[in-house]
């Protein structure tokens, strides 16, 4: 095959990749999500606060600490 | 030396000398980041490894025919779809036939996208010229050593959790220092392998 064949072969499945990737985001975004996992967690909850969350990530400072503090004593009340 | 024997000690080598973490400084986000627990540290590896190591596979022949048509200069961006689409798809099948799998790896699906350390293997196959069964090692072992430094990040991480640390040092600063310190230790690993 000369360098030109390559070339539209190559130009054929970058576009294929592009339709795929396309299609790819459309099935992800229209598929529901399982149950009890409707909403995904950074929406839950602002997980990066949240200490008690399972996919706490950071270390909360000063007043963000001090206000999620007052959040679970609010909580632990409710309960 | 048979080629299966370099293609181990190619694993070995990505996996341990040339870390890719602690020698290369990719993926240090997610390292950092998702390592603060045994269970989502292992998790987030072992997707990773999967995803690196199909990723690898599929970009390896476009790359070829990028070559052979002298477009290399399309490679990155190749190799972009091709890592955001395949995440995108293993969502699509875990989300439709996993639930339980999805509520313990879909967080990561985003962290694994924008992983460099994905790109950066690819990359790397690239630019190295590499032939498949060495892409293929590069993969495999780049996957594994960092599966391997997460967990064993996240379970000092764990440790030093428990300690008495300095109040400056709670949280990521203790943490830079221990991966640096790991990377130092790394480094005495190196001309294992010749």
């Amino acid at each position: 095959m000369s360098e030109t064949g390559y070339r539209v072969l190559a130009i054929c499945v970058v576009v294929a990749l592009l339709a795929i990737f396309v299609v790819s985001f459309l099935l992800f975004v229209k598929t529901p999500a399982p149950k009890g996992c409707e909403k995904s967690p950074s929406d839950a909850c602002s997980s990066c606060h949240n200490k008690r969350c399972e996919f706490y990530l950071y270390e909360p400072k000063g007043s963000l600490k001090e206000s999620q503090e007052k959040e679970e004593k609010k909580e632990n009340k409710e309960n | 030396m048979s080629y299966f024997v370099s293609f181990l000690l190619a694993i070995v080598s990505a996996m341990l000398i040339d870390n890719v973490v602690l020698s290369r400084f990719y993926g240090i986000c997610s390292f950092v980041g998702v390592s603060n627990k045994l269970k989502n540290a292992f998790s987030m590896g072992l997707a990773v490894t999967f995803v690196i190591v199909v990723a690898a596979l599929i970009c390896w022949p476009l790359y070829l025919l990028l070559e052979l048509a002298g477009l290399s200069f399309l490679r990155t961006i190749v190799f972009i779809l091709v890592i955001a689409s395949l995440v995108q798809l293993i969502g699509f099948f875990i989300k439709k036939y996993s639930p339980s799998l999805y509520k313990a790896l879909g967080i990561y699906l985003p962290l694994i996208t924008t992983n460099c350390a994905v790109l950066g293997v690819v990359e790397e196959n690239a630019s190295q010229a590499l032939d498949f069964g060495m892409s293929m090692a590069n993969a495999i072992g780049t996957s594994l050593g960092f599966l391997f430094v997460i967990v064993l990040f996240s379970a000092i991480r764990i440790r030093i959790a428990d300690t008495d640390t300095p109040k400056a040092f709670k949280g990521l600063p203790i943490a830079l220092v221990t991966a640096a310190l790991l990377a130092m230790a790394f480094t005495g690993l190196g001309g294992m392998v010749g």
